[in-house]
């Protein structure tokens, strides 16, 4: 469903030439919960970025569900994230004026969807976040881990056949992490393919397959005892 | 979506209170500086008779001092007067070559009902005319009409009230047939007419043409029989050695003081009129008049009111200033916008990822910015009629009406808000729309 051959991302200014992201190449298949692994500034980020369509590449062919994303345009692009993946952020991302059933429709804005179909989805993945019975509160009323559930909530709403999520419990307490973790495990287990960035390797860990990045290169670990230890 | 925008919008603007406050009164204070001075420009520049302004004509001759040009110059050039002799006004109107007449002068003269006190009078101008001033002016009736055919040749003494003087005077009742006194003389009223300000006052001189119209009417006719002479407020330009300190003196001098104002049925026939002006001009240079090089004049109303400069140079420049300090707010505006847009780099990021184009983007905060123009508008508004009631109150020689929005303007003046503001929101909107959405999602 996700699959990049040769992908490199090259960073140019008048002077300086840099590489952020060696050549590489990448299947996801539908139902995988890949963790990506790595240092600070190791391009994780910018790996998370082209593959959900944010940053354009430098070098390489992408093809996400048979679609060959190289030379869409703007519009179709953002079609394509809307509709086919869901982000989580480490800092949630929910807009403070809106309340929690607006923030979960956020995206479903940028559909065809009824009203009827939108308030029948957003209360949907609230359900799914244990999040139901709050929907008319605002984040600055939840907890973090909370908040974390309604971003959460707001990438499935659209019913993505992927999520990316970058650090989705950096910013959490252990027990809420753990939480967020059993959550995203539920959501792949119903499978939604997840790529998920972190830099927990215990996390990692709970993830199939682990792709390691250091220096801007790319490389996936067959066993993910291997990476851990 | 629309709603969605306009509540985006509106939380927008709720979120960071100051800086929308800031854009709002920037472009309310520009917006009602404008629209004042467009206000004032554009009631004196209206048509005041839209329906046949190119078929109502001014006749002007130019039977002035053979040795002296009239004493006002226009353009660089020597003018000639507005207004005619009487025995040249009388010829013409005699003659009878047009389709419709208005002859007219003014006087002065104490006016009291019957029932008051000789203490109670009131000295008042009075417009004496001919009975077409109603109809061709468009004069509306509340009570009664215009005075007979017969009264404009006997001089019957009938009048015309305004509706404030009805009101002052018989309490707002129909008073046709009830009688008022001009100075020592009894005159019947004939009619009431309705509150009426043509904007500008078209068919008197450009020094009267913002001050309200007279309250009382009678016919030429009946002044002239009368002897009803009033020389400080009869306005008359005299030259040679006529005597004039009589209204017998005045009917037979060169002095000039009747306005006339000629209606046609088609405007093929103004030319025709010009024409018989020509040959009257002629026939009088036979007996010794019209000895001056300058030409007659037959002026429509906007032409009138071109020649008498109805619209000012001080206007047409205050408005120019004005929309120039209106560029400078909406260029203060774009800055704010700048700053605004660009602190929402995070929502854009945000919204971008989750699936929202450039151009949604763009038609979000185009949104953003006509409610800002909306808002801004309607407070511009305001402060425009609190600038205008201000001037009224400086300015209290001229009509209100000159100093009041009617429904176009005040639809002109936030729709002016509101474009303006998209127009100079465009540049930030489109810089928002360009943010890398990757850069900003750490920082929502």
């Amino acid at each position: 469903m996700l699959k990049m051959s040769n992908i490199a991302k090259i960073y140019l200014t008048d002077t300086v030439k840099t590489q952020a992201l060696q050549p590489f190449s990448l299947d996801i298949e539908a139902g995988d919960f890949v963790a990506v692994v790595g240092p600070s500034g190791s391009g994780k980020t910018t790996f998370l970025n082209i593959a959900g369509l944010l940053e354009d590449y430098s070098e390489g062919s992408y093809f996400l569900n048979n679609q060959d994303v190289t030379h869409l345009s703007d519009t179709q692009k953002s079609r394509l994230r809307n509709e086919q993946i869901g982000f989580i952020f480490q800092s949630f991302n929910l807009i403070p004026e809106l309340n929690l059933f607006d923030n979960v429709e956020m995206p479903l804005r940028y559909r065809t969807f009824s009203a009827k179909e939108r308030k029948s989805r957003v209360i949907e993945a609230l359900t799914q976040v244990g999040l139901a019975n709050r929907q008319t509160h605002y984040p600055q009323q939840l907890s973090g881990g909370q908040q974390q559930r309604v971003a959460i909530a707001r990438a499935l709403a659209g019913s993505p056949a992927f999520l990316l999520a970058d650090e989705p419990t950096g910013n959490l307490d252990s027990n809420m992490a753990d939480g967020i973790m059993s959550l995203l495990k539920d959501i792949n287990a119903s499978g939604t393919s997840i790529l998920m960035v972190t830099h927990d390797l215990q996390q990692a860990a709970q993830a199939d397959r682990i792709v390691e990045i250091k220096d801007g290169v790319l490389t996936e670990s067959k066993q993910v005892e291997k990476v851990v230890a | 979506m629309v709603g969605y925008y306009i509540k985006l919008a509106w939380l927008s603007l709720r979120k960071t209170p100051l800086l929308s406050m800031l854009m709002i009164g920037t472009i309310a204070i520009g917006i009602a500086a404008a629209m004042i001075t467009i206000t004032v420009g554009y009631m004196m520049a209206q048509d005041p008779l839209p329906h046949k302004s190119d078929r109502v004509a001014m006749v002007h001759l130019n039977s002035w001092d053979p040795t002296q040009p009239y004493g006002y110059r226009r353009n660089g050039k020597n003018d000639i007067p507005s207004t005619l002799t009487y025995q040249d006004a009388m010829a013409l109107l005699k003659a009878d070559k047009a389709d419709k007449h208005t002859l007219f002068a003014q006087f002065s003269d104490m006016i009291r009902t019957t029932t008051s006190d000789v203490r109670d009078a009131q000295l008042h101008p009075i417009r004496s005319t001919t009975r077409d001033f109603f109809d061709m002016f468009g004069v509306p009736f509340i009570y009664g009409g215009t005075w007979s055919k017969e009264a404009d040749l006997t001089g019957e003494q009938v009048i015309v009230l305004s509706k404030h003087e009805n009101d002052r005077l018989f309490d707002g009742v129909n008073s046709v047939g009830k009688e008022v006194h001009v100075g020592t003389l009894l005159f019947r009223v004939v009619g009431v007419i309705d509150d009426w300000q043509p904007t500008p006052r078209f068919y008197t001189h450009r020094y009267l043409m913002y001050q309200s119209t007279l309250r009382y009417f009678v016919p030429l006719e009946s002044q002239i029989r009368n002897a009803l002479f009033s020389p400080t407020s009869m306005g008359f330009s005299c030259w040679g050695d006529d005597p004039n300190s009589t209204l017998a003196d005045l009917l037979l001098s060169e002095c000039v003081w009747l306005h006339l104002w000629v209606e046609f049925d088609s405007v093929d026939k103004k030319d025709d009129y010009f024409g018989f002006l020509s040959d009257y001009s002629e026939e009088q240079r036979k007996v010794g008049r019209f000895a001056r090089p300058e030409p007659n004049r037959l002026m429509t109303v906007p032409e009138y009111l071109e020649k008498e400069g109805a619209l000012s140079n001080e206007n047409i420049m205050g408005i120019w200033f004005s929309l120039a300090f209106l560029l400078a707010c909406l260029c203060n505006v774009m800055s704010l916008m700048m700053t605004k847009f660009h602190g929402k780099g995070g929502e854009i990021g945000l919204r971008r990822a989750v699936g929202a184009s450039k151009k949604d983007i763009i038609i979000q905060f185009g949104f953003e910015s006509i409610f800002i123009g909306l808002v801004g508008g309607v407070l511009g508004l305001l402060f425009a009629q609190v600038g205008l009631s201000v001037l009224a109150d400086m300015f209290s020689n001229l009509h209100q009406s000159v100093m009041t929005m009617d429904i176009f303007l005040m639809v002109g003046t936030v729709g002016l808000a509101m474009s303006t503001s998209l127009l100079f929101g465009l540049w930030p909107i489109y810089r928002a729309s360009q943010i890398q959405p990757s850069s900003q999602l750490k920082s929502l």
